[in-house]
């Protein structure tokens, strides 16, 4: 076992990659069969907690069974921690049941508020970026730090709207509930490189101002543009695209610029391509992030 | 960069939240705000602070998010994320 744990270092370091760098996919039913006769290249799998919040006996079953083969993180997407309104216990008794019967490596949610006034967005959307926000986000994972039994890294979202109500720009404000809860930061390098340019900012920049050293993981999605009846362009973030070339060459930069290990999650929602293509893809950013390592090397 | 609205106060949040997640998810009303922001808010119950702020919003913006969020809900793609 030792040998292997030293074999595999030595080829980590051979490769350029960090000792903790690791690539994986977010698990849906129709990647089942690719990702499961691809785990050798496959380091990672991340599951959307409230797919399995209903699973049944044998369902919890196989994903111990995957658990036991390949680590597993849990992505929630409806806590809505970034928010004044507490977080609901039962949400997070939720969260804390599965990550238990599964047996998960870590767990993850976003910076957003999902309902409000009893209505429920059905989304992530961004709370205004406000003092109020920022203390109300970190009493909420600081509550669900306390229930589920670990802290979760929490995630930038895209958005389409500036927060009305903002004070803070996003990158202090993310910063702001980062530092202030003590957590990790999934950096959603495609959120990033969307709310950059549809809101007239450098991607780079705003990439250097988020507090690098607390970014433990990173997802990777992809989008489409959209022009709009005024003349503009926005770029949706929607997980039915591949990869852009920007959002690998902010990984690069992000290696650059931080020598921790990394975990790299490439997600897809809907719209899959051939299972090789997503596998080519979780090679490109092995190759970006290998690169980036050597270069700062 | 994206920064502060110009009527950023940010002290009733929660306030805020709820009328964005009604702009976000009612069709009727995200309607009348866009024709008249003014008359829509005027029985919303909220501070001027507030106020001033959603009337600063960017109304095409607001309408591409509503969007975006409703065919997203009738997708139905669990646990879709941002």
């Amino acid at each position: 076992m030792r040998q292997r744990l030293r074999r595999w270092r030595r080829l980590r370091r051979v490769r350029g990659l960090a000792v903790g760098d690791r690539f994986g996919l977010l698990w849906r039913p129709a990647l089942a069969a690719g990702i499961l006769a691809n785990l050798d290249r496959i380091d990672v799998v991340e599951l959307i907690a409230e797919d399995h919040f209903r699973a049944s006996r044998a369902g919890l079953r196989a994903l111990r069974t995957l658990a036991a083969q390949v680590p597993l993180l849990l992505h929630g997407v409806s806590l809505g921690a970034a928010s004044t309104v507490p977080v609901e216990i039962r949400r997070l008794d939720n969260l804390a049941r599965l990550a238990e019967a599964i047996g998960v490596a870590g767990w993850s949610e976003h910076l957003a508020f999902v309902r409000g006034g009893g209505v429920e967005i059905g989304h992530l959307a961004a709370p205004p970026r406000s003092q109020a926000s920022i203390e109300g986000a970190c009493r909420n994972l600081e509550r669900a730090t306390r229930i589920v039994g670990t802290a979760p890294a929490v995630e930038n979202i895209a958005t389409l709207v500036e927060p009305p109500g903002s004070t803070l720009d996003e990158p202090d404000w993310i910063t702001a509930i980062v530092r202030g809860a003590g957590a990790g930061l999934l950096l959603d390098l495609h959120n990033l490189y969307a709310n950059a340019v549809n809101f007239g900012a450098d991607p780079f920049a705003m990439l250097r101002r988020l507090p690098l050293d607390r970014v433990a993981s990173v997802h990777l999605g992809g989008g489409r543009w959209v022009d709009r009846p005024n003349g503009r362009r926005r770029l949706i973030d929607d997980h039915l695209h591949d990869v852009p070339p920007e959002a690998f060459d902010l990984l690069g930069e992000l290696g650059r610029l931080t020598p921790r290990g990394l975990t790299v999650v490439i997600e897809r929602d809907d719209h899959f391509p051939p299972f090789p293509r997503l596998l080519q893809q979780l090679d490109e950013a092995r190759e970006c992030l290998a690169q980036a390592r050597r270069a700062a090397a | 960069m994206p920064g502060p609205g110009p009527a950023g106060g940010g002290m009733s949040s929660s306030a805020l939240e709820s009328m964005l997640a009604r702009l976000y998810t009612d069709e009727a009303f995200l309607k009348a705000f866009l024709e008249d922001p003014g008359a829509a808010l005027h029985r919303a119950g909220l501070d001027e602070t507030d106020r001033a702020s959603l009337l600063a919003i960017d109304r095409d913006d607001l309408l591409l998010a509503a969007e975006s969020y409703s065919a997203k809900r009738l997708s139905r793609r669990p646990g879709g994320a941002g």
